[in-house]
Formats: structure tokens, sequence, C-alpha cells
């Protein structure tokens, strides 16, 4: 994998970020995106994640929601403190059938959940469909 | 989701309102995404718009929207209901009986249980009530909700909805 890092990054335009500690989610999300012409960052923990925000990231960002540590939902809550939302498209990905959280006041930052594992096609329209919203 | 539903709509007579959870910096783009896919006329109300056919109005972040007479949009920034602002519930359980118009309300996935309080008001209106098939769901607390408490007319998938409302007057 070659993935932008986070410093030095184009900040002038959107990018996608993949939070998700399984490595395999990672380099199939990134194969799937490598070729097209915006920043694409795979933190493989909330707090990655939120060191690639702190260097100007903004975009898509696709975010497991069971990580060890920090989880996807402590890293939102994290976001929403810092308020960094104001350039993000946050859409979560689940297993099937994951429970109702007890974060309910976090809800609303989450634009979409993606059912684990996931066609690449609906992935790559889904994507893009985010990334015009940002543009 | 909404974006299947919507990609390629034609323009219809009727009027639609989505109520999504989202922050207020996500409602510009979201609308501005439909805008491009539909031919409805895609607005985000300020607050004193009276509904009007061919329209998809869209419920700001941050506000619910509610309905005066049943034609007139008003915009507050009341309490969160159901841990949520905008919340499906406020604008639903604004609704009154009214012999001029027919409804349907339409409940989709997502988490919790907004919209099933409000789904089952529209019901005693006589409006179509619609919630989308739990099945076809990533996340489907919210249809699951719905179904507990109304006896809804039609649980469907995606495309079977799209399908209903390019049928609707």
């Amino acid at each position: 994998m070659d993935p932008v890092q986070g410093k030095g990054m184009d900040t002038t335009i959107s990018g996608l970020m993949v939070v998700d500690d399984d490595e395999d989610i990672l380099f199939t999300v990134h194969s799937l995106f490598k070729k097209r012409p915006f920043p694409i960052l795979l933190a493989h923990s909330g707090q990655e994640c939120l060191d690639y925000l702190d260097n100007g990231f903004k975009g898509v960002i696709l975010m497991d929601i069971m990580m060890p540590g920090m989880d996807g939902w402590d890293t939102i809550q994290n976001i929403v403190n810092k308020g960094q939302m104001q350039d993000l498209i946050i859409s979560m990905f689940t297993a099937k059938d994951v429970p109702d959280t007890t974060l309910d006041h976090l809800k609303e930052y989450v634009f979409d959940y993606i059912t684990k594992p996931f066609e690449p096609e609906n992935l790559i329209a889904l994507v893009d469909d985010y990334l015009t919203m940002l543009s | 989701m909404l974006f299947d539903i919507f990609s390629d709509f034609p323009s219809i007579q009727a009027a639609i309102i989505i109520v999504q959870h989202m922050p207020l910096s996500t409602t510009p783009r979201f609308a501005k995404r439909l805008s491009q896919i539909c031919q409805l006329d895609v607005i985000i109300p300020k607050g004193g718009e009276h509904i009007k056919p061919k329209s998809l109005y869209i419920a700001p972040g941050d506000t619910h929207l509610i309905l005066r007479n049943n034609e007139e949009i008003l915009l507050t920034s009341t309490e969160k209901v159901n841990f949520v602002r905008p919340a499906i519930d406020v604008t639903m359980l604004t609704l009154t009986p009214d012999s001029r118009n027919q409804y349907t309300g339409i409940i989709l996935s997502g988490m919790g249980c907004d919209g099933a309080e409000g789904l089952l008001h529209m019901k005693s209106l006589g409006a179509t009530t619609v919630v989308q098939n739990p099945d076809s769901c990533t996340i489907k607390s919210m249809p699951e909700a719905a179904i507990r408490i109304c006896d809804v007319d039609k649980i469907i998938n995606p495309i079977e909805i799209r399908s209903f409302l390019l049928n609707q007057k």
C-alpha cells in the first residue's frame, strides 16, 4: 500500500479516510480507490484518524464501529468535541445486525451505515456520492 | 439509501419532506446532491414556505421541521426528541386531519426509534404507512420500532419504495 500520509497532504481537496483495525479492509478499500485523484488515508485506529484530522484532512470518513481502545463512536465524540465535523461526511462500517449505540446523541453525525462485507461497486458509488456532496 | 430511491427520479405531483438525521453543515451538500440526481425542486426551507407540488423539502440539520395547517413549513430549535434534531416524530406529529390531501408516511433504515410514534399518528389520520423491510436495512431498529407499534400498510424494499413514490398522484 502507498496511501497518502497525513503530513503534507493536500488539504485543499476532499479525500477519503478509512478507519479500521482490520488490515484487509484497509487494503481492499485502498485498492478500490488508489487510482482516484484524491487523497486516501488509511487509519488503523481512532487516534490515527484524529491525528489526520489535526493535520487538516477533510472529506469522507469510512469508520469501523468496533475497534480496540477508542472505538468508532468514541472517535466521533472526539471529532465533535474538537469542532471538526464541518467538512466531513462520516459513514460507519458495521457488521450485520449491529446493536444501537448507547451514545444516542452521536447518531446524527453519522450520515450512513455500510454493512461489511460490502459490494465494491456499491461502496464506490456511495463514496462518489459523498465526495460530490463535498465538492 | 435516499440516493438510490431518488436517482433519476422524475417530477411528480406530490410534495415530499425528508427528515434525515444529520449535522447542519451536511444539509446543503445533501440537498445539492439530491438536486443533481432528481427532477424535483429540492428546497431547504427557511420557515414560512407553503408546501407546493413537485417539491422535495429537506429538514435542515439541528432544526425541527413542523407543519402549520398541514401546508406551511415552520422551523424550530426546541429540545431534541429521540436524541435528535430534526426528529421525524416532531414533523409527523404536527399533521392534523385534512380532507383535502392524501398523506403517506415512510420510515427508512436508521438507528433508534424516531418516527414510530409519528407513523402511528399518521395512520390514525388515514395516511398510508410504509416501512422499509428490516431485512433490507443496514440498521434496522427504526423500521422495527415502527412495525412494533403501528399496523403498517406496506413493509417493502427500497426499490419498491421508489416505485410506490412514483405512483403517487
